[in-house]
């Protein structure tokens, strides 16, 4: 052709300044900047999220490393100098003084941690079946929806405590500190993948019948190729949605666990096993060591479950 | 001895299981039911010509196409495209090969490209699949010269699909079909979903097209005044049987089915306000459970008893009693 030679050959690839044009032209960053509630919950996510990543860093006392404790600081109340090290007590200490407000920092990177850990885990396991049964249909569809409706019918906390029960009973007990993370997130991952599998199947019935998958199939691409490269793109909306409302559920679910004793050791301390360790006080007086970290742990999921609220509303073409 | 035809689709048929889940039948006590989509369509299309399928919503008219393509099995019957079988298994080798030959256009230019991806990069899905050309530079040169040749810019190639108009992605969804150089292109409706004004322009480009490269369409269409535009043959299909096969202007001016006649009387046209005319009765009958004998016995004005007890077979391209009987006669004659 000739005039190929006059215009510059279109390119394939999106540069960043393309990515960034769409994003910013996009009906989701429209929505996002009209509503102050997803701006909000954006805020306080990222600042959660930052102090926890930067916990070494921000805390003023390496609340965990025992060396840095001071008995003497124990149970000074919030805002108070302890009477051992005379540090400054913003949140108050516990009984071995430890900091409240330093240790919130690495609880909730612990809690962040999992609930991300355990989110992508059920992710990827729950998108992966959806995807086999939504596509394939069949026998394989009726095995793993089967799966996924009995497991729908237990509280997901219930199947992360049988998993964890299993998991106990598997590892020899001079491990239990070293797997526990490891342990806690395939608990809560495994409990929570039924939710995506059963959206993703049902997102891909939808996109499986559309011309453009028939097009594909006509070019003899894989069934795989066409699951992947044609028929996630279009069905991760609504998983983006059910990810962001699981990830506060999963941090509850941790802390859940934690609390009862079963989640995450006291030398590893996620927000659950902070407030478990605060429970104890409670009636004596000690209330700020439950208070704070139940108090951040509400705010995240809060925040988060905005969020996912309004990914939910923006996505939803219906809704606009 | 004349050479093969392109296509050849002999006693095509599909069945599909609408029987109740298992647990329901049981219970209830039902039988299994079956719905006869196609049965027993057999035609052939030369190559260069547009071979038209024709009929009511329902018809099997797009069963017939996907079963064609190879997008849906068959449940009987047979297809040869290229003296290449596209339903016996022993011949999956060649029919890769047959596959790059072979596109198809979609109903809904809405549907049929995957909205996440740019235009360019579903041009050049079928190139990367069939390797028609290597190198990036040179897909993207091929991308380019396809864009032109359906009539837009390259640079159209950046946009994503939402960014078009339902004609200029049906260009698109045309661009693609070429892209592998296919040399059979199976239309589904490509125009039914369009304006009427963008309608003649898009089937202008594929005449067009055809001319140039020398394509073979199977065109399935309901609106006879775009197959009259386009086909070189028309078959006209009711509930899953073909009942007519012609030249596509002996079909016009000669209509010999009485379900033709009463298609093509029921066209809307000025030139025939006045005349006398076969009014459309009914409608399509339930495919589950069809009439007896000739399943369109019920709509005829010509059915007599043989219609109701006996189905027809294709004779001289048309399956019909009262045609081979000569009962036709009796019908007022459009036109």
């Amino acid at each position: 052709m000739s005039h190929l030679a006059a215009t510059p050959p279109p390119r394939l690839k999106l540069t960043l300044k393309d990515r960034v044009a769409i994003w910013r032209d996009s009906d989701l960053w429209l929505s996002f900047k009209a509503s102050p509630v997803a701006i909000l919950s954006t805020a306080v996510t990222l600042l959660i999220v930052i102090a926890a990543i930067f916990a070494d860093v921000l805390a003023p006392q390496n609340a965990f490393d025992p060396v840095a404790l001071n008995l003497l600081d124990g149970f000074a109340h919030p805002m108070e100098r302890g009477m051992g090290s005379s540090m400054l007590f913003v949140m108050g200490s516990d009984e071995q003084g430890r900091d409240i407000f330093s240790a919130l920092f690495y609880g909730t990177r612990l809690s962040l941690l999992v609930g991300v850990a355990s989110v992508i885990f059920s992710m990827v396991l729950g998108i992966g079946l959806g995807l086999i049964a939504g596509y394939r249909g069949g026998k394989i569809e009726m095995l793993i929806m089967r799966v996924a409706d009995i497991q729908l019918s237990f509280p997901a906390i219930l199947i992360a405590l049988l998993i964890f029960g299993v998991a106990r009973g598997l590892i020899p007990p001079q491990q239990y500190e070293t797997t526990a993370v490891f342990v806690i997130i395939i608990a809560i991952g495994l409990s929570n993948w039924a939710q995506h599998a059963r959206t993703v199947r049902a997102s891909t019935l939808v996109e499986r019948n559309k011309e453009y998958v028939q097009a594909a199939r006509l070019m003899g691409i894989s069934g795989f190729g066409i699951m992947a490269r044609h028929v996630l793109p279009n069905v991760m909306g609504p998983v983006l949605v059910i990810a962001t409302i699981n990830l506060a559920l999963a941090i509850i679910e941790e802390a859940t666990l934690s609390f009862l004793g079963v989640g995450l050791p006291i030398t590893q301390p996620s927000l659950g096993t902070l407030i478990r360790s605060g429970q104890k006080y409670l009636l004596s007086g000690e209330w700020w060591i439950l208070l704070f970290p139940a108090m951040i742990l509400v705010i995240l999921a809060l925040a988060i479950n905005l969020l996912g609220d309004w990914l939910r509303d923006a996505l939803n073409p219906k809704l606009r | 001895m004349s050479p093969r035809p392109y296509v050849e689709v002999t006693d095509l048929k599909k069945v599909f299981d609408v029987s109740k889940p298992w647990l329901n039948r049981v219970i209830e006590r039902s039988p299994k039911q079956i719905l006869k989509a196609v049965d027993g369509v057999s035609f052939d299309i030369r190559k260069g010509e547009t071979f038209a399928l024709v009929g009511e919503s329902g018809s099997g008219k797009s069963t017939v196409a996907k079963m064609v393509v190879g997008l849906l099995g068959v449940s009987g019957g047979e297809v040869t495209i290229d003296n290449i079988s596209m339903t016996d298994p022993a011949q999956r080798a060649q029919r890769a090969r047959l596959r790059r030959k072979m596109q198809m256009i979609f109903q809904d230019p809405y549907a049929s490209l995957n909205p996440r991806w740019r235009v360019d990069r579903i041009i050049a899905e079928p190139i990367r699949a069939f390797n028609v050309v290597e190198g990036e530079a040179n897909i993207v040169a091929r991308v380019g010269e396809l864009l032109t040749l359906v009539g837009l810019h390259p640079d159209d190639g950046r946009k994503f699909p939402h960014e078009f108009s339902g004609g200029q992605r049906q260009r698109v969804a045309i661009a693609r079909a070429l892209a592998s150089n296919a040399d059979f292109i199976v239309c589904d409706e490509p125009t039914s979903a369009l304006d009427v004004s963008v309608q003649a322009q898009i089937l202008n480009l594929m005449r067009d097209l055809q001319e140039k490269f020398g394509l073979t369409y199977l065109f399935i269409s309901h609106n006879l005044a775009v197959v009259r535009h386009m086909a070189t043959r028309i078959g006209v299909m009711y509930l899953g049987r073909l009942v007519e096969v012609s030249e596509a202007k002996q079909m016009f001016s000669h209509p010999r089915h009485p379900y033709t006649r009463m298609l093509l009387d029921a066209v809307p046209d000025l030139a025939m306000s006045g005349r006398a005319r076969i009014p459309v009765a009914g409608e399509i009958p339930n495919p589950i459970n069809p009439p007896s004998g000739c399943t369109f016995h019920p709509r005829c004005p010509l059915a007599n008893e043989r219609c109701r007890a006996e189905n027809p077979l294709p004779i001289n391209g048309v399956a019909c009693h009262a045609v081979v009987e000569g009962r036709t006669l009796l019908m007022p004659v459009p036109a």
